[in-house]
């Protein structure tokens, strides 16, 4: 019985420590900061947000949201919610280079609360500050490179 | 024959190196040079003796002060607009800070980051690494970061540009709000650069290279502008004994 104990405290904390230790932005592609980010994920110990590429200026939907946990090699989310840009002016842009320099520019930004939340899952592998969400590469980011 | 024997009339023309073979090597008997390591080195005649080494690799290349040639015949102070200048034009021809595109046509980034904080560096290796005036991050970090750096203050865009026009450091900051933040940052340009544009612009290959304001970031976007602090700058007083 005492070892059933042990062995479930030893298992539980493996998960806590790996979920706390995705705390952090990753970026697709490249741990380098290029004037913008790529598209990358900001996990806490429970939530996340992935954020969309910066240099695609089309897409109005530009961040979702929600929590998240991890079970052997799965990551589940829950997205309970996305920010939307409303409005703004289509442009061709002098920063945006994607989606051939066509831009949305200005307008709000409105979270949208999704009722009932999108439940999904990705397999997740982690090799130091390297993270292959559904065999996509993604690179931790160093924050003191940030400031 | 040094080739450029009438900007130093001082030195004989048949002096190699300066009559200092130990710290240079002279290929053809221009301004730029390689250091007996191999380090390419330039020194412009603008009346003060400071020689840059080019350091640094990648989006990172820049110039960084070495040491007084006082065989130049000028001033043992650094002339900033000279350093700002020569560090635009590395950056402008630097290929590591051009946009490139994957085998599906999409940006793999750009880098007016690097290239503002190339120009930095340049100028605080200038002013002896004394204060810190390099800044890092993304555009829209960069932008907060100058913004809480005490060795930079705002102005506005006329003081920004009569600034550079006297061969300071001027720059201009886009805060882009989005989520997704994708800003923009770049210098103004000085001495010989002004004439080509007014903004040093590394971003999108369309906008790459001396531009106008309004083509590094349009007309309707909030702009910041910054100088580094005018009483940071060595006073520089020309001495050269010609």
């Amino acid at each position: 019985m005492k070892s059933i104990v042990l062995i479930s405290i030893f298992v539980l904390l493996s998960t806590l420590s790996y979920a706390q230790k995705l705390s952090g932005r990753w970026q697709i592609q490249t741990s380098v900061i290029s004037d913008a980010y790529l598209g990358n994920y900001l996990f806490t110990d429970s939530t996340f947000e992935y954020i969309i590429d910066g240099y695609d200026g089309l897409n109005p939907i530009q961040v979702l949201g929600g929590t998240y946990f991890i079970k052997s090699d799965t990551l589940f989310f829950t997205v309970k919610y996305i920010k939307k840009q409303v409005g703004g002016k289509l442009e061709r842009s002098e920063i945006y280079s994607d989606n051939d320099s066509w831009a949305l520019e200005g307008g709000k930004i409105e979270t949208e609360i999704l009722s009932p939340p999108i439940h999904a899952a990705a397999t997740i592998k982690r090799q130091n500050n390297v993270l292959w969400i559904d065999e996509r590469k993604f690179f931790k980011l160093n924050t003191e490179d940030e400031k | 024959m040094d080739p450029k024997a009438e900007e130093k009339p001082w030195i004989s023309p048949y002096a190699y190196c300066s009559d200092n073979p130990l710290n240079r090597i002279d290929p053809d008997g221009q301004s730029d040079f390689e250091n007996q390591n191999g380090e390419f080195m330039k020194h412009i005649e603008d009346g003060s003796n400071a020689v840059y080494q080019q350091t640094g690799s990648g989006t990172s290349l820049h110039y960084a002060f070495e040491y007084y040639d006082s065989s130049s015949g000028g001033s043992n102070a650094p002339d900033i607009k000279t350093a700002i200048q020569e560090q635009q034009i590395l950056n402008n021809g630097n290929d590591a800070l051009q946009e490139k595109f994957d085998a599906n046509g999409k940006s793999t980034g750009t880098y007016c980051n690097f290239a503002t904080q190339d120009v930095m560096a340049t100028v605080e290796s200038a002013l002896n690494n004394s204060p810190s005036i390099v800044v890092g991050g993304s555009a829209n970090q960069m932008s907060d970061n100058i913004a809480e750096n005490p060795n930079y203050t705002p102005v506005s865009e006329a003081e920004a540009a009569k600034n550079a026009q006297n061969g300071g450091l001027s720059i201009v900051t886009y805060e882009n709000p989005a989520p997704k933040g994708h800003g923009h940052v770049a210098t103004f340009s000085v001495g010989d650069n002004t004439e080509k544009g007014e903004i040093a612009n590394i971003g999108p290959k369309k906008f790459t290279g001396f531009k106008s304001l309004n083509q590094s970031i349009s007309s309707d976007k909030p702009k910041k502008y910054y100088v580094l602090l005018p009483n940071l700058l060595p006073t520089v007083t020309v001495t050269a004994s010609k």
